[in-house]
């Protein structure tokens, strides 16, 4: 069989259902034997927050964008039809009834296939992410982490 | 065409893409090469999902049966070593050769591939025993007649060829390269 080939996935955005594309796509490809990894960079680290309360210190800039920001994947915002929260319970209904993986199960299937979830740093510092905040068993690095991916990737995403 | 026989099968109804395709990369890895997995899905989608799947990792898709809204995708998964060639029998014929003798004579053609993948495409009148099963069933089988023996490469088909002259019979004929290739008359069961 020919070499294994390579799916990179960036994740920009902090929606639900983005994210959620960007999850099934990922799955779909480590089916395929692809190798794949998914670098989460800006409101994308938030699929990779944990959901409990932590209070890393903080300044005063960091503390509100954290509050700001959703707590894990399952707490993210849809990109349209929002309606005040009502939009993200409406299509979890609606993906209960037709047997589509909620969020957190395509991200826990996702650590099962071997995907490799990758946060940048650059904005972790940003938007003041600490790493006890993120999922644990994930790796890190920066912009040349993904190139050095990239360059000979099959399939490169920007979600 | 309910009852095509497979070695294993995979219960992937009521799930939603991608968890078909996940849940068959993960079945295929528990059979052995050359067995048959059947896949039920109810998601529209995994036909085409499941074939180019299949294709990309080296399996054989061998075909979709839809009933009452479920999707029976046949796979076969790859074996070790069936990709090269190596035919040794040395009575053997190629595929135009075979179309000829379909045309002219009254000739015998055993097709020993898994019954699935018979089911889903055959030289018509072609008789069916899979290689695993050709031992204890040669008595099926008259050793007068001229026998053409068929699988989708050449490969089982040249063991099983060798089978059989082995057990006596003089009139057998290894097909080369079989039915991945074959242009002629095809039957589905």
């Amino acid at each position: 069989m020919a070499e294994k080939k390579k799916t990179n996935i960036i994740l920009f955005s902090g929606d639900y259902d983005k994210t959620m594309a960007a999850y099934i796509i990922a799955n779909g490809a480590a089916a395929y034997d692809h190798d794949v990894t998914i670098f989460h960079t800006f409101w994308g680290l938030n699929a990779l927050r944990k959901n409990e309360k932590l209070q890393p210190k903080k300044s005063f800039m960091e503390k509100m964008f954290g509050k700001m920001m959703p707590r894990g994947a399952d707490n993210m915002p849809l990109s349209k039809m929002q309606f005040l929260g009502m939009g993200p319970k409406m299509i979890k209904g609606v993906m209960k009834k037709h047997n589509a993986m909620p969020l957190p199960d395509l991200i826990d299937m996702a650590k099962e296939q071997d995907i490799t979830l990758l946060a940048c740093t650059m904005t972790m510092d940003l938007l003041g992410l600490k790493k006890e905040e993120l999922l644990d068993d994930i790796e890190y690095g920066g912009v040349a982490a993904y190139i050095a991916e990239g360059e000979d990737g099959a399939i490169n995403l920007f979600i | 065409m309910t009852d095509i026989k497979a070695d294993h099968v995979l219960d992937a109804k009521g799930l939603a893409c991608p968890m078909p395709i996940v849940k068959t990369r993960k079945e295929i890895e528990n059979i052995e090469g050359g067995k048959v997995l059947l896949v039920e899905a109810t998601d529209q989608g995994s036909k085409a999902d499941l074939k180019a799947w299949a294709e990309r990792s080296g399996h054989q898709y061998l075909g979709t049966v839809e009933e009452d809204d479920v999707l029976r995708h046949y796979v076969r998964k790859a074996s070790e070593g069936e990709t090269e060639e190596d035919v040794s029998f040395d009575q053997k014929v190629n595929n135009d050769e075979l179309k000829q003798k379909l045309d002219s004579d009254q000739v015998t053609v055993l097709d020993v591939r898994e019954s699935a993948e018979y089911a889903f495409g055959h030289i018509p009148n072609a008789i069916s025993i899979p290689f695993g099963e050709l031992e204890d069933r040669v008595s099926e089988l008259n050793q007068d007649d001229e026998i053409y023996v068929v699988c989708r490469t050449g490969n089982r088909s040249d063991m099983a060829a060798k089978l059989l002259s082995e057990k006596g019979f003089e009139n057998v004929y290894n097909v080369v390269p079989g039915m991945s290739e074959w242009d002629g008359d095809v039957n589905s069961q």
